[in-house]
Parts: structure tokens; sequence; C-alpha cells
């Protein structure tokens, strides 16, 4: 959807951008992340040609922006910047309805348009559409700059720290809407912020740039995880993904080799490979690894007969979790079934690994270990 | 003979007077305002033309008006014609000012949201910027029309009409209540126009500003 080819800036000697190449795909919601100068806005500008590269190009839709028409193209671009973008001698009709306005669009369907606009965003239209900027709060008035930006229902939206001057909860309140809003609409959406909350909140992607380049351009959970370098870890804050357990996964806190036995391996069996291993039950497996059952070592001490294969006795029904199922999710099998360790198994049963009390246990106590080893050290 | 006698007798021509010095002062704002107003937005975006067209107004605001009026005789003659070039001249200055001082302290970032949503230079200017600059304007017309009401009554050492002439006659006779007779509804024309522009820029002046 937009494509940025090689994208470099300098300001006289000062390169502000170097050399930056990525796509942003129709209906995804980057956000453009850094620290405060590191060209955020820059690149931003450059979309809409408010600013003009030193060298590359920007595709939309495959079209080289350089190419069209400006005031064409930025009309077909929603952008929304602080509560200072919004003209303070209009009304919020008025700056509503400006563009299409000056596009001709016929007047009975730029006024339904606004109404519909202004219940988009969540305000009143008869209460708010014939007031001024000023007789608004914060957030209001950038509820109103969002409306504006979709007045001419474009398909790419830029968003330059549209709520970094409100107040915290009126924030996280945007935030909220935000994301409701991008979930039902599915624009393209280009949001510069230096806030990692926020970030983690809105995005599907992540672009994190640092000294002129993008350092990492993945998912949120990706970054989270997987940060391509300590830039990423320190600038995205190593504890983050714990503010955001929706993106833990069943299978970055699972035992990957769990202790198995197949189907046939007497019960005698069983109990000597739990003792040496260590461990209070054993998944029960067929062919390939699909697992079929689940014993304890206290289900086995019952079980007098102990030389009858281990399939007999095993428990045939037990819980289980997908490998993307989250804590919290697990969390709640765990605790539902008072089950002291629950199977990680793929779409075709297959055991692909454990989750423990202790591996829970573990994971969950990580942050204020790692707090405490950087206090002491 | 008293001053109120002077007066009654007198009333038509100092009313013919008094008219034709509104007129002189208006058609002066009027074409002060048509050239001000351009210069002003011009040099506002033409960073380097600021120096030269503010330095050249500066000079002409020094010159003495009678200087200034001697001048002009060989040049445009005596009469209405140099009268209202001096009032013109002397007009320009706060108008040009203040339509700089207006457009530049647009925030930016409005201007950069203008810009960024798709309007034309041209839109920009009469949709965002002059508007918000419009009170700003208004008020160095302001100034420029009361200025401009004393300015007219040098205008008749030249020949020209208005209520200077009440006062210059005077001068040359005499005659104290002549001298009145041209001053008094001169100062008064000039608070009128006050509270006249005074209106004029409340009109325009956007209503999100007023509330405030
Ligand atoms: N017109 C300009 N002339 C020279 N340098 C500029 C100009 N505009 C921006 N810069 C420089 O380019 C760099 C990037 O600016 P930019 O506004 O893109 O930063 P940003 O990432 O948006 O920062 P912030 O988070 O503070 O908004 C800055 O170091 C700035 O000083
Ligand atoms: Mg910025």
């Amino acid at each position: 959807m937009i494509r940025f080819e090689g994208i470099t800036k300098r300001y006289d000697q000062q390169t502000v951008i170097s050399d930056i190449s990525f796509e942003i795909e129709k209906g995804e919601l980057v956000v453009i992340i850094g620290s405060s100068g590191c060209g955020k806005t820059t690149l931003l500008k450059i979309v809409n040609r408010l600013i003009r590269p030193t060298s590359g190009r920007v595709y939309i839709n495959g079209a080289d922006t350089a190419a069209q028409d400006e005031i064409e193209l930025r009309r077909n671009i929603g952008y929304v910047i602080q509560q200072t973008g919004l003209f303070p001698h209009m009304t919020v009709r008025e700056n509503i309805e400006i563009i299409p306005r000056l596009k001709r669009v016929n007047r009975a369907d730029v006024e339904a348009r606004s109404v519909e606009l202004m219940r988009m965003v969540g305000l009143d239209p008869a209460q708010f559409l014939d007031r001024y900027p000023s007789q608004l709060s914060g957030g209001q008035q950038q509820r109103v700059g969002v409306a504006r930006a979709f007045a001419c229902d474009p398909e790419v939206i830029l968003m330059d720290e549209p709520f970094s001057a409100l107040d915290p909860l009126t924030r996280v309140q945007l935030q909220d809407e935000l994301a409701d809003l991008q979930a039902r609409v599915r624009k393209t959406i280009v949001f510069v912020t230096h806030d990692m909350d926020e970030a983690v909140k809105i995005a599907d992607r992540i672009c994190l740039i640092h000294e002129g380049g993008v350092v990492q351009y993945d998912t949120v959970e990706a970054v989270m995880k997987y940060p391509a370098n300590e830039f990423v870890a320190d600038f995205i804050g190593r504890n983050r993904i714990w503010s955001s357990p929706a993106f833990i996964r069943a299978r970055d806190i699972m035992i990957q080799t769990p202790v198995c036995a197949s189907a046939d391996t007497t019960v005698m069996r069983c109990i000597e490979r739990m003792r040496t291993r260590k461990v209070d039950s054993l998944l029960i497996t067929g062919e390939n690894m699909r697992m079929l059952g689940i014993i304890s070592a206290r289900e086995m001490q019952t079980c007098e007969d102990r030389g009858v294969p281990v399939s007999r006795v095993m428990r045939r029904q037990f819980e289980k979790v997908s490998p993307d199922e989250n804590i919290v999710e697990v969390l709640q099998i765990v605790n539902r079934g008072g089950l002291s360790a629950v199977p990680v198994l793929d779409e075709a049963g297959t055991v692909v690994g454990l989750i423990t009390r202790s591996s829970l246990l573990t994971t969950l106590s990580r942050p204020y270990l790692d707090e405490t080893e950087a206090a002491t050290s | 003979m008293n001053l109120f006698t002077f007066l009654v007798q007198s009333a038509g021509e100092i009313a013919t007077r008094l008219f034709q010095h509104l007129q002189l002062t208006l058609l002066s704002i009027f074409i002060a305002t048509a050239l001000g107003v351009p210069l002003g937005v011009l040099i506002s975006y033409r960073r380097r033309m600021k120096k030269p067209v503010m330095g050249v107004a500066n000079v002409v605001q020094a010159i003495p008006s009678i200087a200034l009026l001697g001048f002009l005789i060989p040049i445009l003659g005596i009469g209405e014609k140099p009268a209202v070039f001096m009032v013109v001249v002397y007009s320009l200055l706060p108008i040009i000012k203040n339509t700089v001082t207006g457009l530049s302290g647009i925030n930016a970032e409005t201007l950069e949201a203008a810009k960024g949503i798709g309007m034309t230079r041209i839109q920009v200017l009469t949709k965002v910027k002059l508007p918000l600059a419009l009170p700003v304007i208004m008020a160095g017309v302001r100034i420029s029309a009361v200025t401009s009401v004393g300015l007219v009554t040098l205008a008749a050492f030249i020949g020209a009409n208005g209520l200077g002439y009440l006062i210059y006659s005077g001068i040359r006779t005499l005659n104290d209540y002549q001298i009145l007779a041209g001053a008094v509804p001169a100062c008064l024309l000039a608070l009128l126009m006050d509270f006249l522009f005074s209106l004029v820029e409340k009109m325009v002046t956007p209503a999100c500003f007023k509330q405030n």
C-alpha cells in the first residue's frame, strides 16, 4: 500500500533519514516510533509531500507520489496532528467540511457525512457541530481532528502524535477508541509517537527508527519478544511484555521436551522413568508423538498390576492448550482444573510441550527477579 | 459676534467642509488599505522583500508632512491629488506593518495542517491566514484612519478642500472662531473614525477569539 524506497533526507550536513525502505500493508496500523528528533515526523511528512526527500521515492498503491499533483495527493490522505491542527476561526462543522467543500462535493452529502463522522468519533453532532474548537476539551478537539481526516474517506491516514498533548486518562481513552475504529474501518494508518505504551495499544506493526534507519519493523509481539538488538530491547523496556500478557503465549513458556512414554510401555517402566527424570506426571503418546493420555505418579501408585501397558490405566480425558494460547488463558485452564501440568498440543494433537505449575511460577516471577537482580548488580 | 452665532452662521459651510474631509479621508484609507494589505501579504511570502519595503515605508514616514507636500507640487500639482497621495503614503506603514505582524503571528502548525489536508496556497491565504490575521490588520487600518483625519487638514495648504480650509483661512485672518470651526469637527471626526473602525475590528474578529 505505502512503499518507502531508499528514502534519504539531509538538511545541510545533517542526515536525518538515511536510505529507509519498507512497505506498509493495506489495512494495517503502523506505528513509527523512536526517540525525539530521530526523524519520525520527517518520514511522515514525506508521505504527503510536506517535505521533499533528498532522494528516494514513496509509492502509494504502486503509484509514485512524486509524480502526482500534490494537492490531489494530500486530499486523498487524512492528516491529523495535535490540537493546533484545527482552524480556530472555523466551527467544528467548517473544519470537517473544508476539504469536501473545496472539492465541491454535493452539499447535502457533505452535511450528512459530517453527522456520520461526528457519531463515528463519539461526539453528539447536535451539540458540537456548531461550536468553535476553543469551546471543546482537548480530547474532543482531537476527535474532531480524527473526524476531519476521515472526511473524504481516504485510504491512507497519517497521524503525528495526535494524542500526546492530552492528559493520560483521555489519551488512553482515545487510543482505545482509535483501535476500535480501526478494527471497523481497516484504513491504512501511519501513526507517529514516541510512547511505547501507545504503540503497543494500537499498532499492528511497529517501525522503530534509530540513527536515521529502521532498526526493526515487525508486529508488536515480535518486537517485544525478539528485539533486533540491545537498543530495541532498551527502548521498548525489558519488562514491557509483562504489561501485555496477551502477548505471552504457551509456546514461550512451555517446557519443550516434556517427559513422555509410548502407550505400550509398562506401568513399571513408567514409574521408573518418572523417578529418574524427577517428574510427577507422564504424557502418553502414540505414533508421531500424538498424545493419547496422561498419568500422574499418584495414579500409578494405586495401580496393582505393574506389568500392564500404561495405556490401560492412563487418563484419556485431559485438559490441553494450543501453542498460541496466551498466559492468561493457560492460567485459567490450570486453575479451573486444579492441574499440576497441562500439555501443549498442536492442531494434529502432537505433543509440542508441557506447562507445569513450576514453569508458570518461573515465568511469572521473572519480572520481579530481573528487577532485584538489576538492583543488586 | 460670539462663537455660537458664528457657528450657526457658517453651519452650512462647516457641513460641506466636513463632508469633503470625510470623503478625502475615506478615499485615502481605501487606497492605502488596497495597497498596504497586498504589500504586507507579499512581504510575508518573500522574506527578502521585508527589509527594503519596510525601509522605504519608514523613511517616508520620517519626512515632515509639510515638506512632502512641497515636494509633491511639481509632480502632482496642487489640490486633492497630492493631498490624497500624501495621506496614503503616511497610512501605508501601519497597515503593512500590521498585516505582516498579523500573518506571522499565526500558529505554524495550523498552517502546516492547512497545507497537509490539501489546501492550495491561495486557499491557505484566503481561508486561513487572512481571516486569522484580519483583527490585527484592521487595527492597523484603524490607526491609519485616525491619523488620516489629521493629515487631511494639512492638505488645505496646497489647496485641497476639507476642514483644513477653515483652519487655514482662520489662521490667515486671525479668526479664532473659524479655526475652532475647523479644528473641533476634525477632532470629533477623528474620534468618530476611531469608534467606527473599532466596530469593524470587532466585526471581523473570528467568533472564537471573542469568547475568550
Ligand atoms: N527544516 C529543518 N532544517 C534543519 N533541520 C531540521 C529541519 N526539520 C527537522 N530538522 C531536524 O531533523 C531531525 C528530525 O526531525 P523530526 O521533526 O522528524 O523529529 P521527530 O522524530 O519527529 O522528533 P519529535 O519526537 O521530537 O517530534 C531533528 O534533529 C531536527 O533538528
Ligand atoms: Mg515529531
